[in-house]
């Protein structure tokens, strides 16, 4: 009997061997990738309540893919294979992705992740494994400051708010605003404080500030709040799903003044949602639809064909961080990550979708910000203006 | 007779076996650094869950009081430990017991009232805290609210994760055994006949949501000072849910069972990759699946124990009278 023990013990010693050598050992000498496939690695939120904005990133990234492998790819004839993760918007899952991307996938560099937590994180490894990281639409002011090897292709929000600020004081003229952000987000804490700190620069007055949280369906109080102070502009920066129903209960209690947003408004679902009550907002924005410019024409055919359906702002943003690492891995002359950042942060006047761009010292585009309007039903374009 | 009973396959005791080869496996290839970061780093949440799982159960399959506001002591802890860490610089162990102390303090403060509470209405109790400790965090300008705190020194190793697991486990599994232990178990069987046999069960039941809380607390220290950064987001409604779901899988009352469960449910959403947007969909079906076949969890009440492994090597199981 005790020898039946024992045989068992060697038996199952022997398979945690066999396990062993199977799935560890070997791996880390098959490093000579195909030299005919570049590997890029994408991560988004691609379900969850990001989602709408993690797939039109992949749909974005993806047709930029397509459009470089269709015209010959890079360095010199290879494609470029794009493998997308989903994090869920979430932190732990990103730290997961990255760790399989860098060390199983072997990518040479990265698109995303799409909101501002996740790249917090992102950034950190990004750093310490040395892969470069581009994010398409993380807006999170001091993400691209945590790693050199971080960079973006979207506008921060303190970048965005002074615009619409100097937009409503100077062309709208102006001079009593009001504001009513999302205190559970920090891009719309973001926007709040940068609006208000160019709006009192510029001599205009912010009359009231109220919060909400996110998911609030009632925000009568607020707004009531807000029409005792009477204000000419009432400045929003929040999603547009919470925007929506702000507009209609502001139309449905008669407050009378210009609403304005940032690029969280930019969703159609903005006027499916809000109906007539949208009709004369101002939102910033990184493009426009209603845009005649040929690039984005072009990317908006695209996109209609391969996807039937119209893309938000993500979009053109993935597309443009795809372009980008195409364009700095050609540049670099080789796939090691190390000589694609140092490609990336030199990349100068690169013209994407969203405007031609270069970077700021901490790897923030420079680039035009776009001023949209809702007209008849429709998003209409304002104007293009660099801050 | 003896014919019999040896045929009856002793499956704890060899389930024991495989999970006492797998763990030194494990660490083997982690103190040989042959483990590539991303298996790292599995591991590293699956010992952060298995102290936040096995703490919730001690609360609530143990004293069998009905608790969702586990991610709540977990963000005390996390935020307590990485402001202490950030600003006041003191080391990591330091700082993962002040977290810890925190959270059992905020235990017993919510505990005396709402633990006179019972079933459903602990749950929306608990529920109700777990909102709030994340509505003030995002509120209070020191945690940067929704911002989330960043600049945390990554400084948790999966080494510390590991021990902190063990002792967790350790404390349980000599608590079960203890008078305090059994006096929880009576509490869970039959409150008032546990107060009728001379029990203070308003002491036990606080005793046990404080011991769970500082857990639970000490899990979200290791969490924060592993990803560098936190936010408010990280311990939501979700949060409990997950922990929980991981208690319930395992089985109420049974510790090997919230082990075993927290590595599965850990490990599954990364094993089930390869199938893009339909993972967490699979994910869902598997747990339902589960628990049709299994409605008392995995492992029901028991334990697998170092016993079961002897008895295989020393002949077979004889009676198998465990349930």
């Amino acid at each position: 009997m005790k020898k039946k023990g024992l045989w068992i013990l060697l038996i199952v010693l022997a398979l945690a061997v066999v396990v062993y050598f199977a799935f560890f050992t070997g791996k880390g000498e098959k490093t000579s990738v195909d030299e005919k496939i570049v590997k890029i690695g994408f991560i988004g939120p691609l379900t969850g309540p990001a989602a709408s904005y993690g797939t039109n990133a992949k749909n974005g990234a993806v047709l930029a893919v397509d459009d470089i492998n269709a015209s010959g790819g890079i360095l010199d004839g290879a494609k470029i294979e794009l493998i997308t993760e989903d994090n869920k918007g979430d932190t732990t899952e990103t730290v997961n992705i990255m760790n399989k991307l860098i060390e199983q996938d072997k990518v040479v560099a990265i698109v995303g992740p799409v909101t501002t937590g996740p790249t917090t994180v992102a950034a950190q490894m990004a750093g310490e494994n040395k892969m470069p990281i581009v994010s398409p639409t993380a807006t999170g002011d001091k993400i691209t400051q945590i790693s050199e090897f971080v960079a973006r292709v979207c506008f921060y929000d303190s970048y965005q708010g002074p615009v619409m600020a100097k937009f409503a004081r100077e062309n709208l003229g102006l001079k009593t605003a009001a504001i009513l952000y999302d205190s559970t987000n920090d891009y719309s804490m973001g926007l709040a404080d940068s609006f208000a700190l160019k709006f009192t620069e510029l001599g205009g007055e912010i009359v009231a500030k109220e919060a909400f949280y996110a998911g609030d369906q009632d925000f009568n109080a607020q707004l009531t709040n807000i029409a005792a102070k009477n204000p000419e502009a009432v400045f929003v920066p929040a999603y547009y799903s919470d925007d929506a129903q702000i507009l209609l209960q502001a139309k449905a209690m008669g407050l009378n003044a210009i609403f304005m947003g940032g690029d969280g408004w930019d969703s159609q679902e903005l006027i499916n949602g809000a109906g007539d009550a949208a009709e004369g907002c101002y939102f910033t924005t990184h493009y426009s639809s209603a845009d005649t410019s040929e690039k984005v024409q072009e990317f908006l055919k695209k996109y209609r064909e391969k996807y039937n359906a119209e893309p938000n702002f993500a979009g053109p943003l993935g597309y443009d961080a795809t372009l980008l690492l195409a364009d700095a891995i050609e540049r670099a002359g080789e796939a090691n990550p190390v000589k694609v950042n140092e490609a990336i942060v030199a990349t100068k006047g690169l013209t994407g979708v969203t405007g031609e761009f270069s970077f700021d010292e901490y790897r923030n585009p420079l680039k035009e910000v776009t001023i949209a309007t809702v007209k008849d039903g429709k998003f209409a374009l304002v104007d293009k203006v660099r801050p | 007779m003896a014919q019999q009973s040896k045929e009856k396959i002793n499956w704890d005791g060899y389930l024991t076996l495989a999970g006492a080869i797998l763990l030194v496996l494990v660490n083997v290839l982690l103190i040989s650094g042959k483990m590539p970061a991303y298996y790292r780093g599995i591991l590293g949440f699956v010992g952060i869950n298995i102290i936040l799982a096995v703490s919730l159960n001690l609360i609530n399959g143990i004293t069998g009081q009905f608790s969702l506001g586990h991610a709540g002591f977990m963000a005390i802890g996390a935020y307590v430990s990485a402001l202490i860490s950030i600003h006041l610089k003191w080391p990591l162990y330091l700082a993962l017991i002040c977290g810890g102390l925190a959270a059992a303090f905020l235990g017993i403060v919510i505990g005396l009232p709402t633990l006179r509470l019972k079933g459903d209405y602990l749950a929306i109790a608990t529920l109700g805290m777990g909102e709030i400790i994340r509505v003030v965090l995002l509120n209070l300008d020191i945690t940067k609210g929704a911002r989330g705190l960043t600049g945390i020194p990554r400084t948790t190793s999966i080494y510390l994760v590991e021990l902190v697991a063990f002792i967790t486990i350790i404390f349980m599994v000599n608590l079960m055994r203890s008078t305090h232990g059994r006096a929880l178990l009576s509490i869970r069987e039959d409150e008032i006949a546990a107060e009728a046999m001379g029990i203070n069960v308003t002491y036990y039941k606080v005793f046990a949501f404080a011991a769970g809380a500082f857990f639970a607390g000490v899990a979200g220290g290791l969490f924060a000072h592993l990803m560098g950064y936190i936010a408010p987001k990280n311990f939501d409604f979700m949060r409990s849910i997950e922990i929980l779901v991981m208690v319930v899988l395992g089985g109420l009352g049974s510790i090997t069972g919230s082990v075993i469960a927290t590595i599965v449910l850990t490990i599954l959403p990364e094993a089930l990759r390869g199938f893009a947007e339909y993972r967490m969909v699979l994910y869902s079906a598997l747990l339902i699946v589960i628990m049709l076949f299994r409605p008392q969890g995995l492992m029901g009440t028991r334990e697998l124990q170092i016993e079961e492994v002897r008895k295989i090597f020393s002949g077979g199981g004889d009676k198998d009278a465990r349930d």
